[in-house]
C-alpha cells in the first residue's frame, strides 16, 4: 500500500484543514469574542525523531487527547505560556490563575480547537472520529526510540488571538493505519 | 453568449468544488486563478462578469482583489467562498461590497439559491 | 424483553451518572445514578430545572452546557480541578477515608440537526478509586522527596565533616613533623647561642686590648712605630671593623633568639609542651592576655568589652585559650592599618562559651580565607610572623572539642569566634579518668 502524499492529495488535505481550521477558529472567536488568526496548515509525513523535535519548544504547554473511530490518531496542542492570562480573562476565568485553573483553562482550549478541528475535517470526508478527555503531559519525556510506528501523518495549524499574544498550535496525527483509509476518502473525493 | 466567470482559489480541490457546484445547465465559461494577481488579470481580460473568490491566497489575496474591485471595477460580481467563517472577515468582505459571503465547505444548494437572488440564473 | 426495554433499563442501571437536558437547562431523563442519590426519580424530575437543582455549581454547569450548546463539541470536568461539581457522598462511606465522591464529567453534544444541538448528556463518572490511589502516590512522592532533600542535607553534612577531619589530619602530621624539627633544632641553638653570648664578651675584650697597644704605642712616640701601625691598620681597615664587629654580634644574637622563638611556637603549637587542665574565668584570662599585648595595641587601637554576666568557669588550658586570644587581638590590631576598634565580646549558654574578637581591619581576602588556618601561611612581611598563629590557636581549640569560625569582608573587617563546649573533665579527658 502506497501512504505517499501526491501533490494533489497534499493540496486536498491543506484545503479541508483550512477549513476546519476555520470552523474551530469561528467557534472560539464566539466564545471569546475576539479575532482569530490562522497560519496556512502544514501538512507533512513525520517519523518519530522529527515528531519529538516538532514538540519541543520552549515556552509552550502540551496537551493530548486521542480519538477513535473509521480513523484513529491524538491531536496534540501547544499552547503559548505568554498571554495565557489574557485568554484566561476572555475566557471568564478567575485571575491570576493558580496552576489548577490554568491547567483547566489548557484542556478547555486545546478540546475546543482540537475538536472543531477534527469534527469538520472528519465531517467533510465523511470519516467519524469521537475525541476522548484530553490531558496535559510533557514532551520533554518523550523519547523517539519508545514509538512503534515509523511514520505518521501530521496536520498542524497555527491560531493567534490578535488582541492578546496567545499563540496555539494545533497537530492532528493519524496512526499508520488510519493514512490509507484517509488517502482512500480523499482520492473519491478528488476524481 | 455564454457568461464569463473566473473561479480564484489555490486550492486545487476547492476549485474543482466550485465548478461541481455551479448548475450543470448554466451557460458559461469558466476561467481559473490561483491567486489574487491572476484573478484581477482576469477581470482586466473581461473574463470575470461573475467572480468566485478565496480570502486566503498568496500574492494578493481576496481582501486585497475586493478592494480593488470596489475601486476599479464595481460591475463585477463577487461571490466569497471563505473558510475563514469569523464574523470579522465577514463584515469586512461586506463593507468591501462582495454581494455574498459563502462558507466552506460549498453547498451546492445554497450556491444555486444565491445565483438565482442575485438574477444570474 | 425488546431491545428497546433493554436499553432502558441497561441506562438505569449504569455504574454512571447519565442526565440529559435541553437547551433551556431543563432535565429530560436522569438514570438510577442521579436518582438514588437524590432520591427524585426521572419521572419527577422532567421539566425541573438542574441550575436550581445544583445551585452552589450552577455557574460552572451552566458555562460548560452552554459551550456544549454554542460550538457542538464535548466539553470534560476533571476530578483534578472540579473535585465534587455535584455534591455526591463517598462510594465508600465504611471504609474510605473519603467523605465527597470524586467525579470526571463528560457533556456531549446527543441530539444535532443541521449542527445545532438540541440536548446535551452529561455523564458523570464515579472516580473516588483513582483520585484516592493518586493522591496516596502523590503524597507518597512528596513524602519521598522531602526524605531525598533530608539525605543529600545528610550528605552534605558528611562531606563538610570530612573536609574537617581531612584538616585536622593534616594539622596532626604538621604537628609531628614540628615536634620533630624543634626538638633537633633546639640543641644546636642552645651552643650557637652560648657561643655566641661568648663571641660577643671576647670581641669586647680584643677591642679594649688593641686598643691598649694603640695607646702604648703612641707613648714611645716612635715615630716609625706609629707610622706602621697606622699603615697596618689602614690595610685590616680596622676602623670598620671595629664598628661592624659589635653590630655583628649584636644581629646574630637576636636573630638566634628570634629563631628560638619560632622554635618554641613549633613546640607549642605540637604541644610538646604541656599544659595544665583546669577550671579558669575565661574574663580572666582575656584581661591579663590584653595587658601582654599593650604595647601592640595602645597607639591605634580602641578595645570595647562586652561581657556577659555571671559566666560560669570552663575546665580547659588556660594558658593555651590565652595564647589563642593573644593571637587573634595581635591579629586584630595588626590588620588596622591606620586607626581602627577591636571588639570583644564574652557570652555563654548552657552548652557553650562563644568569644568573638572582631576588628575594623582590612579583612582577609576570598583567596586567603582557605588558607589562613595552614601552617606557615602568612601574608605579614618576612620576619614580622612565623604563619603559626592561627593554626596554633586552632589546633588548640580543637583539643577543647571546640570550634574557630572566621567572617570577614576585605574593607570592613574580621571576626574571629571561639566556640568552646562547657564539657566536664571527664568529656574532655576521656584517657585521663581512665582506670589506669
Amino acid at each position: 500500500m502506497n501512504n505517499a502524499l501526491g501533490d494533489e492529495q497534499r493540496d486536498a488535505l491543506q484545503e479541508l484543514m483550512n477549513i476546519s481550521m476555520g470552523q474551530a477558529a469561528n467557534s472560539l472567536a464566539r466564545l471569546i469574542e475576539a479575532k482569530i488568526t490562522l497560519s496556512i496548515p502544514k501538512i507533512s509525513s513525520v517519523t518519530p525523531s522529527e515528531f519529538v523535535a516538532m514538540l519541543s519548544s520552549e515556552g509552550m504547554w502540551h496537551t493530548r487527547q486521542s480519538f477513535l473511530g473509521s480513523v484513529k490518531g491524538e491531536v496534540v496542542s501547544l499552547q503559548s505560556r505568554l498571554g495565557c492570562e489574557a485568554i484566561a480573562e476572555l475566557m471568564e476565568y478567575q485571575l491570576p490563575l493558580s496552576d489548577t485553573t490554568r491547567e483547566e483553562l489548557l484542556l478547555e482550549l486545546s478540546n475546543i480547537l482540537a475538536g472543531a478541528c477534527l469534527s469538520g475535517f472528519a465531517e467533510q470526508l465523511a470519516l467519524t472520529a469521537k475525541l476522548s478527555m484530553p490531558t496535559v503531559f510533557d514532551p520533554e519525556k518523550l523519547s523517539p526510540d519508545h514509538y512503534r510506528w515509523a511514520n505518521t501523518l501530521s496536520m498542524e495549524v497555527e491560531f493567534k488571538i490578535e488582541s492578546s499574544q496567545f499563540d496555539s498550535k494545533i497537530v492532528i496525527c493519524l496512526e499508520e493505519d488510519s493514512i490509507s483509509t484517509l488517502l482512500n476518502r480523499l482520492n473519491s473525493l478528488l476524481e | 453568449m455564454p457568461i464569463p466567470v473566473t473561479i480564484a482559489d489555490d486550492s486545487m480541490m476547492s476549485r474543482k468544488a466550485v465548478r461541481r457546484a455551479l448548475p450543470a445547465d448554466w451557460d458559461i465559461e469558466i476561467t481559473e486563478a490561483t491567486n489574487g494577481k491572476e484573478a484581477l488579470a482576469a477581470v482586466e481580460a473581461g473574463k470575470a462578469e461573475v467572480l468566485f473568490l478565496d480570502l486566503t491566497m498568496p500574492e494578493l489575496d481576496g481582501f486585497g482583489v475586493l478592494r480593488y474591485l470596489h475601486e476599479h471595477h464595481a460591475k463585477t460580481i463577487v461571490i466569497v467562498i471563505s473558510a475563514d467563517i469569523q464574523p470579522e472577515a465577514k463584515k469586512l468582505v461586506d463593507s468591501l461590497g462582495a454581494f455574498r459571503f459563502l462558507h466552506k465547505p460549498l453547498n451546492a444548494e445554497q450556491l444555486s439559491q444565491v445565483l438565482f437572488d442575485v438574477g444570474l440564473i | 424483553m425488546t431491545t428497546q426495554s433493554v436499553l432502558e433499563n441497561l441506562t438505569a442501571k449504569l455504574p454512571l451518572g447519565v442526565c440529559v437536558l435541553n437547551d433551556q437547562m431543563e432535565v429530560l431523563y436522569w438514570n438510577d445514578f442521579f436518582a438514588d442519590r437524590l432520591n427524585i426519580s426521572s419521572d419527577d424530575v422532567k421539566g425541573q430545572n438542574l441550575l436550581t437543582l445544583f445551585p452552589n455549581e450552577a455557574k460552572y454547569l451552566k458555562k460548560k452546557i452552554n459551550s456544549v450548546f454554542v460550538l457542538n463539541n464535548a466539553s470534560f470536568s476533571y476530578w483534578e480541578h472540579r473535585p465534587h461539581v455535584f455534591l455526591f457522598s463517598s462510594s465508600r462511606p465504611i471504609t474510605g477515608e473519603e467523605t465527597l465522591m470524586y467525579q470526571n464529567i463528560e457533556f456531549l453534544p446527543l441530539d444535532v440537526t443541521d449542527n445545532k444541538v438540541k440536548t446535551v448528556c452529561m455523564i458523570v463518572q464515579d472516580v473516588t478509586e483513582l483520585a484516592s490511589y493518586y493522591q496516596g502516590q502523590k503524597e507518597l512522592s512528596e513524602q519521598l522527596s522531602q526524605e531525598h532533600n533530608a539525605l543529600q542535607e545528610l550528605n552534605r553534612k558528611l562531606e563538610e565533616a570530612q573536609n574537617q577531619l581531612l584538616q585536622a589530619d593534616k594539622m596532626a602530621a604538621i604537628g609531628q613533623l614540628a615536634a620533630g624539627v624543634a626538638h633537633e633544632i633546639n640543641n644546636p641553638i642552645g651552643f650557637i647561642n652560648s657561643n655566641l653570648q661568648s663571641l660577643e664578651d671576647y670581641a669586647v675584650k680584643l677591642l679594649k686590648l688593641v686598643n691598649f697597644y694603640e695607646k702604648v704605642v703612641h707613648k714611645t712616640q716612635n715615630k716609625t712605630f706609629i707610622a706602621l701601625q697606622k699603615d697596618m691598620q689602614e690595610r685590616m681597615k680596622y676602623q670598620f671593623i671595629r664598628e661592624d664587629m659589635p653590630e655583628l654580634v649584636a644581629e646574630s644574637i637576636d636573630g638566634i633568639n628570634r629563631v628560638s622563638e619560632i622554635v618554641k611556637s613549633l613546640k607549642a603549637f605540637s604541644h610538646v609542651d604541656s599544659s595544665e587542665w583546669q577550671y579558669a574565668d575565661i574574663v580572666e584570662g582575656i584581661e591579663s592576655t590584653l595587658k601582654i599585648a599593650n604595647n601592640e595595641l595602645k597607639y591605634n587601637v580602641e578595645i570595647h568589652r562586652e561581657y556577659q554576666q555571671q559566666l560560669p568557669k570552663l575546665f580547659c588550658q588556660p594558658m593555651q585559650l590565652n595564647q589563642v586570644f593573644l593571637n587573634l587581638i595581635v591579629n586584630g590590631a595588626q590588620a588596622i592599618v591606620d586607626k581602627g576598634h577591636i571588639y570583644i565580646t564574652v557570652s555563654a549558654t548552657d552548652n557553650d562559651y562563644q568569644v568573638a574578637i572582631k576588628d575594623t581591619g582590612c579583612g582577609i581576602s576570598k583567596s586567603a580565607m582557605n588558607k589562613i588556618f595552614e601552617p606557615f601561611y602568612t601574608t605579614k612581611p618576612v620576619g614580622q610572623g612565623t604563619g603559626l598563629g592561627l593554626s596554633l590557636s586552632y589546633s588548640i581549640v580543637q583539643k577543647h572539642k571546640g570550634n574557630l569560625v572566621v567572617t570577614s569582608e576585605p574593607n570592613v573587617g574580621t571576626t574571629f569566634t571561639v566556640i568552646l563546649p562547657i564539657l566536664t573533665p571527664e568529656q574532655l579527658l576521656p584517657e585521663a579518668s581512665a582506670p589506669a
